[in-house]
């Protein structure tokens, strides 16, 4: 996946006069705020649950190195192989070899924020080796080339000529239609297709459990049951962090992430997977592979400070309150994770140099942190971000001030240092403000919603040295 | 490739300890008071709001008349069945006397490339279940060679039958029994409702690529209501 996080700026400023993209903004991110909040209504301590839930995710980042290896051992104990990859390139040559050795002549895919991450698409493309997205969303954006939209509705403000019109170019729809409903049918048949003659599924993880070497996987539409049920080969990867210790802090970490993503109690397939099916099971993979990959991870391990947006279980819970993402919606954050999390995995595995409008971009409002069922604070990281970069952090890849800003803090510097500049400045300062206010169109930006308040002749000072 | 797992673990266990303190406690489960009508009553309930049926069934014949009718309404004539004890107790080929359905086993085909062009071209999938979580209204499949997995996944239609006496109040007892008798399966699945998307202008709609209907028969097989634990 191409990394746009440079054209933040331009690309929000394209969404925030986009109809479409207003009206699902507008619509469907309150709308996923509030079925969060009745799920979580249904516990009867939903505080409780919440502490429970980052006291869990807190622990399993605390003990993350423990973890893994008791979640290797038993995985292949369990006869699951589990493949380490330093890097995204080593991930995906490593399913590349796979496909190759195998001679797999197309692979099928469930929803995976991590694949997006690796680029693996592109890569298998470049190898030959057609990918077929089974998730609607993530088939519409794949079909149309798009980045997606929003984390959980990928291709969810598409109008439906546009998806129409790719259907019938690309997914072998024959009649036109814009009924959302013989849409998802057309890509269902077509999909199905797919599934029967399939010989390698990929998906991602939602959690793995040290105790028991199980992965986990959430959805509603099936698609990653048929990932893990029709082919010979099932791939599931995983980042490092995605680990809890035990199955019933993963029953716990289910009922959040659930209520959080979508206000379900429990999505309608859940499925756990310890080792790849028994040898006289009539379906299921006969061969698992697991991929733990790092791809920088560890290096976020190693500062505490930026330890904590790993605990992250990507519910989307923060995107969808965050008033800033309201506004601009995923396309502007140019890369696989987009809102709060955006704004701090974006900068951690890219750089903060390539991605200060994303952390530049937040109000300190908290409301991110507040629905956080990780226990992330990430106004607290952006700050630091914001920190960093201005001190050129080398680990972090902090870029240092921009010229506006060094010209303003400099010039603020001087004229702080000599009085008569100083006091010059005010004098000019409170009569242009007195004069001009609101109007000019220099300040207009800042001016228009907020009025200054009446400037007094005198200074404090002034009144003092009479 | 052992070099990267090792150092990968070395960065992580060298690294500064984060403080962690104890777990909370877990969340009161209100479910866990609940006696057997209680539980039934909401388990049907939350499996209900996420569009499935559910039928309550009181003995064998109620069950099997319920069957034949869901079978007649949903015109189906090819179906797939697990083959666990509890199905083949229920003598489904009685049903089919009626010679237009047909039943058939996974195990009939020796061939699991046949097996799985079978599977996708069924009219349903009836299965039992191995526990009922009434949390949620959630179904929990022990996958199996008497309980395979497409079989609730590529037809359209899953029947399901369940007995009452698998009705669990949380996740925890289920998962206590299940580890306590025969141990993890291969894939355990949990299933909540029908295929559900609402990927297309947030219109949802049903069997993306799952089953359009989820259709659950509960049958009554307790003597007298008993306080669940």
């Amino acid at each position: 996946m191409d990394v746009k996080t440079e054209s933040y700026v331009a690309e929000a400023k394209k969404e925030l006069v986009n109809p479409s993209s207003r009206m699902f903004l507008d619509f469907f991110l309150p709308v996923l705020s509030a079925v969060r909040e009745i799920g979580l209504s249904s516990f009867p301590d939903p505080q409780a649950a919440v502490e429970r839930a980052r006291a869990i995710r807190r622990q399993s980042v605390g003990r993350l190195g423990e973890l893994l290896e008791t979640f290797e051992r038993n995985a292949m104990k369990a006869g699951a192989k589990v493949f380490w990859a330093k890097t995204a390139a080593d991930a995906n040559m490593y399913i590349r070899d796979l496909i190759n050795r195998h001679k797999i002549p197309y692979v099928t895919k469930g929803k995976s924020m991590i694949t997006e991450e690796m680029g693996l698409n592109d890569v298998l493309a470049k190898n030959g080796t057609p990918v077929y997205e089974t998730d609607l969303g993530e088939f519409i954006i794949q079909l149309l080339e798009k980045p997606p939209f929003h984390i959980i509705g990928p291709a969810i403000n598409i109008p439906t000529d546009e998806i129409c019109r790719i259907f019938m170019e690309r997914a072998g729809m024959e009649n036109p239609t814009n009924d959302p409903v013989a849409l998802g049918q057309a890509a269902r048949d077509f999909l199905r297709d797919k599934f029967k003659h399939m010989q390698m599924g990929i998906t991602g993880v939602n959690m793995a459990v040290a105790e028991t070497g199980s992965i986990i996987n959430v959805e509603n539409e099936g698609n990653i049951r048929f990932n893990k049920s029709a082919p010979a080969i099932q791939v599931s990867v995983m980042s490092i962090e995605k680990i809890v210790a035990s199955l019933d802090e993963a029953l716990h970490m289910l009922r959040m992430l659930c209520r959080n993503g979508t206000g379900q109690k429990l999505t309608s397939y859940v499925t756990v997977d310890t080792g790849p099916r028994k040898t006289d099971e009539m379906d299921g993979p006969e061969e698992l592979h697991i991929i733990i990959m790092d791809n920088g991870r560890s290096k976020i391990y190693e500062n505490p400070k930026t330890r904590e947006v790993l605990q992250c279980i990507r519910c989307g819970a923060c995107i969808n309150i965050c008033p800033v993402f309201r506004q601009i919606g995923g396309y502007p954050y140019g890369w696989a994770y987009t809102g709060p999390i955006g704004k701090l995995l974006n900068p951690l595995l890219l750089g903060l140099d390539r991605t200060s409008d994303l952390y530049g971009a937040c109000t300190l409002c908290n409301a991110c942190k507040n629905v956080c069922p990780a226990g992330i604070d990430h106004p607290s990281m952006i700050l630091y971000f914001r920190n960093r970069n201005m001190e050129q952090d080398q680990v972090l890849n902090g870029k240092g001030a921009t010229f506006s800003e060094r010209f303003f803090a400099n010039t603020a510097g001087i004229a702080g240092s000599y009085p008569i500049l100083w006091n010059t400045a005010t004098t000019i300062g409170k009569t242009a403000v007195s004069r001009f206010g609101s109007g000019h169109p220099l300040v207009k930006a800042w001016t228009e919603k907020r009025a200054f308040p009446p400037m007094p002749k005198k200074t404090y000072r002034d009144i003092r040295k009479k | 490739m052992n070099s990267v797992r090792n150092t990968i673990l070395e960065r992580l266990s060298q690294a500064e300890k984060t403080v962690c303190p104890d777990l909370p406690g877990i969340p009161p489960l209100p479910h866990l008071a609940m006696n057997r009508e209680e539980l039934t009553e909401t388990f049907v309930r939350n499996l209900q709001e996420q569009s499935a049926e559910v039928h309550r069934v009181n003995g064998f014949e109620e069950l099997r008349s319920t069957l034949a009718t869901a079978i007649k309404e949903n015109n189906l004539t090819r179906i797939c069945v697990s083959e666990d004890d509890f199905m083949k107790s229920l003598d489904l080929e009685s049903l089919s006397n009626d010679s237009s359905i047909t039943f058939s086993k996974p195990s009939d085909f020796k061939d699991k490339t046949i097996y799985k062009e079978m599977v996708f071209n069924v009219d349903a999938g009836l299965t039992s279940v191995d526990f009922a979580v009434a949390e949620s209204g959630t179904l929990i499949i022990r996958h199996c060679k008497e309980n395979a997995r497409l079989l609730s996944l590529a037809p359209l239609i899953h029947l399901v039958v369940v007995r009452q006496t698998t009705l669990v109040p949380v996740y925890e007892s289920a998962l206590k029994q299940l580890l306590e008798t025969s141990g993890l399966p291969s894939q355990l699945t949990f299933i909540t409702g029908p295929s559900m998307t609402a990927d297309i202008m947030a219109t949802p709609f049903r069997g993306m690529h799952g089953p359009r209907r989820l259709v659950v028969i509960l049958l009554d097989d307790s003597m007298e209501t008993q306080h669940i634990r």
